[in-house]
């Protein structure tokens, strides 16, 4: 065969080949910046530069390989005829063409977009869950940052969804004792509340059964470390949810969301083995509807601190250990019911009545009178540095001797 | 003890102030709300309830499976119809509609309807749930209407 020849298309083949090679650049231009991050800086590039450069201009060169190859061994002379060499060529350069279209669609869809990436990372958590029943802290870290990087609500309400599957997957897990959440759960937060962008009611909605669904997720934990993780992420997630949007019905809505949650996980009943650490949990609770409470009293969100008040008194009252908790415990939950009246009381006369009419229900539960349990709570909270409630109570105890007589009525 | 009763109920949103805050006002229930059905299952899983109203129509929240249901329904919860699915996985135990166990322990007499349904429209339903206890959501119900149905179904009094 005289090398003159063979006619190989070898300028449309560079052509093809050097765009592939280009392909790669195009996305990671296309990338937003922590998705980039993520590929770049946690050990991901491995399976970055192989699905996208090496593995598709190994193909191509294979397929313009055997087009050369099948070309210089073809014999002109057995009446391989223009035909057959054109079809050959269509074949390879469409096999081309293909190849670029696959890297140029389907890889930017798998790589460069949030939700390509959050599956990756899902399904990594995932089989380290099956392997080692323990989330991989770096990926949940990754999501963590997709989440707080979203650019729009309904991103971050995908990185939600995701979280809360895995959360589900983990609770469900043999080896899940209650104390594998912890970087999940304390960066939670993170994705509803920041500041650069307007707060999505929804996905605080979402955040909350999240939250939730850790908390009910299984009953045979043998620590309370996620459950107490849980509280204050509720906690902080219901007075940023106070602080950051203006009065309204949906606001109030998912606010009652977070209080629900804090009952809920009142409710949960501990096993022996943690019987002990759940009374600290109690404690938690409450000093949480605390907060919410007294905050919503602050904003004049009354319905917000009625709803907590009554979930305070219910707590104290109603709990099936309450005459089994050591003094100090029952204490801190009396103090709690009792702060946050002295909250709601400093509001106005009506508030006052409110107080009132609901403090016999205190003290009846407590066997003591007012007086001797205004003087506990202005204490603790004296003792705890928490001066505004202490001052309140101390109010509230001034006010409560002027119109002693109402009351007992 | 105070009665500790639950609300699965989406458009409290709507109705919170004028029927949810007299119930926690008088101090006589321990009062739960629940917004969509992921949310009622988490507390039915962790507590008994001595009443409960459910709402014909309510969102899935996040758990997948009600998601599914839901979005079978073309994402609507006229169509969904998911308090009515959700009432018959509890009380009949219905694995079509949830493949989780439900919690244990509910009976049709604990279990009250408050929707913006007729009654006629939804009565078959209510026949084979066993459930006696409706109200249709209507202008002008009073304020306390709320209490008046937990009322009603601690009582076992029909409605």
């Amino acid at each position: 065969m005289h090398p003159q020849e063979i006619d190989i298309p070898f300028d449309p083949i560079i052509t093809l080949i050097v765009f592939l090679i280009g392909v790669p650049a195009l996305v990671f231009q296309s990338m937003s910046p922590d998705v980039r991050r993520i590929f770049f800086e946690r050990r991901r590039l491995f399976a970055f530069l192989f699905g996208l450069i090496v593995f598709p201009v190994l193909s191509a060169l294979v397929v313009s390989g055997i087009g050369i190859y099948t070309e210089i061994n073809s014999n002109p002379s057995a009446g391989a005829s223009a035909a057959e060499h054109a079809v050959r060529w269509i074949i390879v350069l469409s096999t081309l063409v293909v190849v670029i279209l696959i890297v140029a669609i389907y890889f930017p869809l798998r790589y460069g977009r949030r939700q390509g990436v959050l599956r990756l990372l899902e399904r990594e958590i995932l089989w380290n869950l099956w392997l080692k029943g323990r989330l991989p802290e770096e990926a949940v870290e990754d999501i963590i940052d997709l989440g707080k990087n979203a650019e729009s609500p309904q991103e971050k309400s995908m990185v939600l969804q995701t979280i809360h599957n895995l959360v589900l997957r983990t609770c469900k897990h043999r080896s899940y004792t209650g104390d594998n959440l912890e970087t999940l759960i304390l960066n939670l937060h993170e994705i509803v509340i920041v500041d650069s962008q307007p707060a999505n009611l929804e996905n605080f909605r979402m955040t909350a059964e999240i939250l939730q669904a850790i908390a009910v997720a299984r009953k045979e934990i043998q620590h309370v470390a996620d459950l107490q993780r849980t509280v204050k992420a509720v906690s902080g997630l219901g007075c940023a949810a106070l602080m950051k949007f203006e009065f309204g019905l949906e606001i109030d809505n998912v606010i009652m969301s977070f209080i629900q949650t804090l009952s809920l996980i009142n409710y949960i009943k501990p096993l022996d083995v943690i019987k002990n650490q759940h009374i600290h949990v109690m404690t938690d609770v409450s000093e949480a509807l605390f907060e919410i409470g007294s905050l919503a009293a602050e904003k004049q969100r009354d319905f917000i601190t009625v709803a907590a008040l009554d979930k305070l008194v219910t707590i104290l009252c109603q709990t099936p250990m309450t005459k089994e908790l050591p003094p100090h415990i029952l204490n801190e939950l009396s103090a709690d019911v009792m702060g946050l009246m002295a909250h709601i009381w400093s509001e106005g006369d009506s508030q006052k009545e409110f107080v009132r009419r609901r403090m016999p229900d205190v003290q009846e539960c407590l066997g003591l009178s007012i007086s001797r349990i205004l003087g506990k709570a202005c204490f603790h909270y004296a003792e705890n540095s928490q001066f505004a409630t202490a001052n309140k109570l101390a109010q509230m105890a001034k006010d409560l001797k002027l119109k002693r007589k109402p009351l007992n009525n | 003890m105070k009665p500790r009763v639950l609300w699965i109920e989406d458009s409290a949103r709507l109705e919170l102030r004028n029927l949810a805050a007299p119930v926690y006002s008088s101090g006589r229930f321990d009062f739960n709300l629940a917004e969509n059905v992921t949310s009622a299952v988490n507390l039915l899983k962790v507590t008994s309830f001595d009443a409960i109203v459910v709402d014909v129509r309510l969102p899935p929240g996040v758990d997948p499976y009600w998601k599914k249901l839901y979005q079978n329904a073309g994402a609507d919860k006229v169509n969904a119809q998911l308090g009515i699915k959700l009432l018959h996985w509890l009380i009949n135990k219905d694995h079509i509609i949830h493949p989780d166990d439900p919690p244990n322990g509910f009976s049709a007499n604990q279990l009250g309807v408050f929707t913006v349904e007729n009654r006629e429209d939804i009565q078959d339903e209510l026949d084979a749930l066993g459930i006696s206890v409706f109200c249709q959501k209507t202008t002008g119900l009073p304020d306390a209407i709320l209490i008046k149905i937990f009322d009603t179904i601690i009582d076992h009094k029909p409605m």
